[in-house]
């Protein structure tokens, strides 16, 4: 075999293990993304049901307070636990709603930096950004999670007008930020915009 | 060695209140050096929510605290029940009452080092007159301390924020509210209420707790300076009551009448709280409620 | 650690987080975290992170802030309020600079109905905005009025941003919501004073269009009596509950939600979708203010706990300001930080600080309060980081440069400085309404 032949040969079989591994790149790669589109439609139906939950919170706080003001106008003794209730509400609803406003990038964030810099630096910006926010998450929704483990572990309540266990609110904060840290892997491994850049729909503060 | 104890007070460092508890550490790190040594870390809102203090003494972050019993619930519910106190520390050293309280505290990791503030009373302050016990048709703002009380007593109750309680008043959404002698000029409350109720109910009440684990490790000559200290901020508690008198007498200066109760509707005022106060008790912990019911009350 | 690193070390991570673009509320949380090992005891004290955020956010105190949200968005997406700004628009004929009236009276309007600055600039923004600039309207006059207008909206009451400030500054709420009215309607004033002398000196601004003045007198009030008199119940309902003892704060937040899901009722204008969408933005807002209040007040028990408070405390009483000087230090910090950050987040950054400094020289808090309120407005504006500039943004069409943007903000921000000095040099302006409370 002269050389000449050799090297054909050789370029072809390289250009054909290179398509071949291409398409199966891309066949994975397609998998992958098709996963990671299954994931985030799965985690964003489950977050926008946490933000109606927390907005029906809302309405009920508003529905009682009314209530509790006309039982008192009518002299009939008001409903004790409305005032508590609607502490724990914002409480809950707060950290529930919180990742998809994180997933829609409405949690107030100063951009100035990564919108002056060039294109690639902003990137890369950014994805540290994401790592770093992936790291916080991940820090407190562990250490919480061990507070809520330990107030489960020893039965503490509080004890207001309502006597309500405390490990179910200590929950929300762990299993909040669990889910912003699925936010930003996603954001890490599958980079989008920010959703809110299409369409602001809120009156805002 | 030295020993440095990280403590904390559940009350605004500076405050009236915390002013006894912090002439006590000042006093401890002057007489204590070499043996021990007090890092005061200062007092709630400011280092963090009161009723999450006790948690961090429990788990070992701060050594020392000074709480009141309505805030550490969550690691000792029946901690609410010192706000039934008709007796005082010094009779409760006596009759086995502290080592009682001592057990409960052990259980969950605290050691209960002495109390003080054990004769300073709740009172209902008014901005309309009562001549009894009946108080329907009343509006009172609560906390939950004695929230179930005034609702025994035909009151409608409302929970709002303490920096709310003045706008409430002076526009007449309430008109009253519980407090303690203490801290009504503070909050400018003296300019939007006319009354307080004599008698009193409850007691108001501040504990200084240990880390359990802190206390064991030390040596007997650093637990006795302590414990020799802490009788010594015990036998103040008299100033307390003194100090009560002196801050109604200001009251009175200042306008607000004092309606005191005829004899029989005091009565129905004072076992209705009592009463209450036990119910409630014996809900959170029946066992207990009965058996410490017989060291801080009197027959 | 002396006061000073300890305070260096607290604001440089929370600066490194926002620099890099880290929300606002995950740089408190982070610095937190750090701060906690550093100050509180190690990583044992991290556990403990989550209880205090829990007791920072269950407060009674923010459930005006909630509600408020939530009776301005009701308003909002019902489109009842975009109907009311159209009958004013109809109502008002033949001043200079027609739209910019309009935009200036009925954002003030809206104010009354809203605590939310962000929907009255999008609201005005959407009505009125393609109409002027079809017009032929010059762009700085188009958006500048628009702008500023939706500031008021957090100064006159009913407002969450005042009662967000109130609740944390243990400021009586319903004394700084009143304290805002009478500002909020000099700056309005101010801001009609310039569109009509500047409309009158050069008429080219805003060109004179002719079609509404074939509009019988009757024609023009109609629309005015049945879209917007009847809202003005809802603001009485409000502010009237809290003036009559009828109702706290919270309680008069409560009644504006009611009201204003009976006003868009009677107006046929309640879907199940209309509610649906304002529990929801409602939500998202509270939410986003609420996780930075979380990190916040962490952050700054970490600041007291560390004893950089103190320590700054010591060095400012050093100075020997006067209680003058300390709030115009106070308003010059605010002013710069307004540059880059958002109302929420510089206050609870600077409330720490603030807070001690303010009762150390016995400063009258409602008027800081008012003087606060009236910064956070400017900010609004001010580039490169306003809302209500990234707000314009939204609604404006792309051929508008982010400058001219900014350009038609200038005069405005002078107009709140000016309103800003006058309430430092007359408190009484913020003080004598709430005298009546
Ligand atoms: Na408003
Ligand atoms: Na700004």
């Amino acid at each position: 075999m002269n050389p000449r032949t050799w090297r054909h040969f050789a370029a072809t079989c390289m250009s054909h293990v290179i398509a071949c591994g291409r398409t199966r790149f891309c066949q994975e790669y397609r998998e992958v993304s098709e996963m990671l589109r299954h994931v985030r439609a799965v985690h964003d139906s489950v977050l926008k049901g946490f933000v109606l939950f927390f907005g029906v919170l809302v309405g009920f706080i508003a529905v009682t307070v009314s209530m509790n003001i006309v039982l008192r106008l009518i002299g009939v003794s008001t409903v004790e636990w409305v005032g508590e209730v609607a502490e724990y509400s914002i409480y809950v609803g707060a950290f529930a709603a919180a990742p998809w406003v994180l997933r829609l990038g409405l949690h107030v964030k100063i951009d100035i930096l990564s919108k002056t810099l060039p294109r690639a630096g902003a990137r890369a910006l950014d994805m540290f950004a994401d790592f770093v926010g992936l790291t916080v998450c991940l820090s407190i929704a562990y250490f919480s999670a061990g507070a809520a483990y330990n107030a489960f572990e020893s039965n503490s309540a509080i004890y207001k007008s309502l006597v309500i266990p405390e490990w179910p609110l200590l929950a929300v904060i762990p299993a909040s930020f669990l889910l912003m840290a699925i936010e930003f892997v996603l954001r890490i491994v599958d980079s989008k915009p920010d959703a809110a850049d299409a369409a602001p729909v809120s009156g805002g503060f | 060695e030295e020993v440095t104890i990280r403590a904390v007070s559940g009350w605004t460092a500076g405050s009236i209140i915390a002013s006894r508890y912090e002439d006590f550490i000042d006093k401890l790190n002057e007489r204590g050096k070499g043996l021990v040594q007090i890092d005061y870390l200062g007092g709630a809102p400011a280092i963090g929510s009161p009723v999450q203090i006790v948690k961090k003494v429990k788990g070992g972050v701060y050594g020392m605290a000074y709480v009141t019993g309505g805030w550490y619930t969550n690691v000792l519910p029946e901690a609410d029940f010192f706000k039934l106190s008709e007796v005082d520390i010094a009779e409760l050293r006596q009759n086995g009452g502290y080592e009682y309280i001592q057990k409960l505290h052990a259980e969950k990791g605290l050691h209960y080092l002495g109390r003080t503030y054990d004769t300073s009373p709740y009172y209902l302050y008014l901005n309309k007159p009562v001549d009894s016990a009946d108080l329907s048709g009343i509006d009172i703002r609560v906390s939950t301390a004695y929230q179930a009380f005034f609702t025994e007593l035909g009151a409608s109750t409302h929970s709002a924020p303490v920096p709310e309680v003045y706008t409430l008043m002076e526009r007449g959404v309430v008109d009253g509210f519980g407090w303690v002698a203490e801290g009504i000029f503070d909050y400018s409350w003296d300019q939007v209420t006319k009354y307080r109720v004599e008698p009193g109910f409850f007691t108001g009440n501040g504990h200084v707790l240990m880390n359990l684990k802190l206390w064991e490790s030390m040596s007997e000559e650093q637990q006795a300076m302590l414990n020799e200290m802490m009788l010594e901020l015990e036998q103040g508690n008299y100033l307390v009551a003194e100090n009560d008198a002196k801050e109604i007498a200001r009251q009175t200066e200042a306008g607000i009448e004092t309606i005191v109760l005829p004899p029989d509707q005091a009565k129905i005022w004072s076992e209705t709280a009592r009463r209450v106060g036990w119910e409630e008790a014996r809900k959170i912990n029946a066992t207990v409620a009965d058996e410490i019911r017989g060291f801080i009350t009197r027959p | 650690m002396e006061w000073y690193l300890a305070l260096l070390l607290m604001l440089a991570i929370i600066a490194v987080g926002m620099a890099i673009g880290l929300p606002v509320a995950f740089s408190f949380i982070g610095a937190n975290l750090i701060g906690m090992v550093v100050f509180m005891g190690g990583t044992g004290s991290l556990e403990f992170l989550s209880g205090e955020m829990f007791e920072s956010v269950a407060k009674f105190s923010f459930l005006p802030v909630v509600l408020f949200l939530l009776m301005g968005e009701i308003l909002f997406q019902s489109k009842v309020a975009f109907r009311a700004i159209n009958a004013v628009d109809i109502l008002i004929s033949r001043v200079p600079g027609r739209m910019s009236v309009v935009a200036i009276t009925g954002g003030t309007i809206f104010s009354s109905l809203t605590g939310s600055t962000i929907a009255n600039t999008a609201l005005m923004g959407g009505v009125l905005l393609p109409d002027m600039l079809k017009r032929g309207y010059d762009p700085g006059i188009a958006m500048g009025p628009i702008m500023a207008t939706g500031g008021i909206a957090m100064l006159i009451p009913p407002s969450a941003l005042a009662v967000l400030l109130g609740s944390l500054a243990y400021i009586p709420i319903s004394s700084l919501l009143v304290a805002g009215l009478m500002p909020g309607m000099l700056m309005a004033a101010l801001f009609l004073g310039y569109v009509l002398i500047r409309c009158t000196i050069n008429p080219e601004l805003a060109p004179v269009q002719e079609s509404v003045e074939t509009l019988t007198r009757r024609e023009k009030w109609r629309p005015f009596l049945v879209y917007v008199l009847p809202l003005m119940l809802i603001f009485v309902a409000v502010v009237g509950s809290i003036f009559g003892g009828i109702a706290s704060p919270t309680e008069a937040a409560a009644i504006g939600c009611v009201a204003a899901v009976i006003a868009a009722a009677a107006y046929r204008s309640l879907s199940f979708d209309v509610l649906n969408t304002a529990l929801s933005e409602t939500a998202k807002v509270a939410s986003m203010i609420l996780l930075i209040v979380a990190g916040s007040t962490t952050f700054s028990q970490l600041l007291s706990l560390s004893g950089a408070i103190q320590g700054m405390l010591g060095f400012v009483d050093g100075l020997n300001l006067t209680a003058f000087g300390a709030v115009l230090m106070m308003l010059c910090v605010l002013i710069f930080l307004g540059a880059f950050m958002d109302q929420v987040s510089m206050l609870l950054v600077t409330l720490p600080f603030f807070l001690p400094i303010a009762h150390a020289q016995d400063v009258n808090m409602l008027w800081l309060g008012v003087l606060f309120l009236v910064v956070m407005e400017v900010s609004l504006l001010t580039p490169p980081f306003g809302l209500l500039l990234f707000v314009m943004r939204g609604v404006a069409p792309e051929s508008i440069s982010m400058l001219a943007i900014y350009r038609a903000a200038i005069p405005f921000i002078c107009l709140e400085v000016l309103v800003l000095f006058v309430l430092f040099l007359f408190p009484e302006l913020a003080l004598w309404l709430p005298s009546f409370l």
